[in-house]
């Protein structure tokens, strides 16, 4: 998840230097929401990824046995969210990448909390 | 864990799933007047009561406890009250007096919170000191 964050921050950035470079919307991408795309490459696939994949490291272990809970739902979590952004991406912001890349990251965001929670606990 | 982190950090993911979720009702195609309403409540609810709380309650678990452990309780509940008073001017629409009170309210507990967060934050080599 870590790694994943990384490579969205370089990807992020350059997109950003590219948006900024040809800024008008030309052919299938960059569309005119391509914006909130990038955006979301920061936001969620490095900021929101490296934040979660710090705190499945780093959060109280639930036990012995089982450490981080359930190993498949981490990576349903990680498909999810990576999947929606990648949805975003391929669209440019144009109008069904948003609402099916929002559902998914919506999906991922629900599936990590659920993976979370149980580890944010006094004990 | 301390608790105070506990409800922080339970605070914030229940912060980014509502956010999350409102983020995907502002792409879906609504009005226009109420995209941005919902625009604005996803940033407001992923950046505001997602993101820093998080830092925040995961700061104050782990930072070390040398520097002196001063309670943060109060500052952050002013901080939900804050921004609480932040998203219901927002729905509101226009309450600009409620929204500047409540980023006054959250930036008040946020430099409440840094001072009692500031003396734990310290090199190491400075423990022997003390």
């Amino acid at each position: 998840m870590i790694k994943l964050a990384f490579a969205w921050l370089l990807l992020g950035l350059a997109l950003t230097a590219a948006q900024a470079a040809f800024p008008a919307p030309t052919g299938w991408w960059p569309g005119a929401g391509a914006r909130i795309a990038i955006f979301h490459v920061l936001t969620v696939g490095w900021l929101t990824q490296l934040i979660f994949g710090v705190a499945y490291w780093l959060f109280p272990r639930i036990s012995k046995a089982n450490p981080y809970g359930p190993a498949a739902a981490a990576y349903v979590a990680l498909a999810l969210l990576n999947a929606g952004i990648v949805l975003r991406m391929l669209d440019g912001g144009r109008g069904w990448g948003e609402v099916v890349g929002g559902v998914t990251q919506l999906a991922g965001v629900v599936a990590i909390t659920a993976v979370i929670w149980p580890r944010i606990r006094t004990k | 864990m301390p608790r105070t982190s506990v409800w922080i950090l339970r605070f914030a993911l229940g912060c980014l799933v509502a956010g999350a979720a409102v983020g995907t009702l502002a792409a879906t195609g609504l009005g226009p007047q109420a995209q941005v309403v919902a625009a604005r409540l996803h940033v407001d609810l992923v950046l505001f009561g997602f993101m820093l709380p998080f830092a925040v309650g995961t700061a104050w678990w782990i930072l070390p406890k040398k520097g002196g452990v001063r309670p943060i309780d109060i500052p952050a509940a002013l901080f939900v009250i804050g921004l609480f008073a932040v998203l219901t001017a927002t729905l509101l629409g226009g309450a600009a007096g409620l929204a500047a009170g409540g980023y006054v309210l959250m930036l008040g507990s946020v430099g409440w919170t840094v001072r009692a967060l500031w003396p734990r934050v310290q090199p190491i080599i400075a423990w022997g000191k003390r």
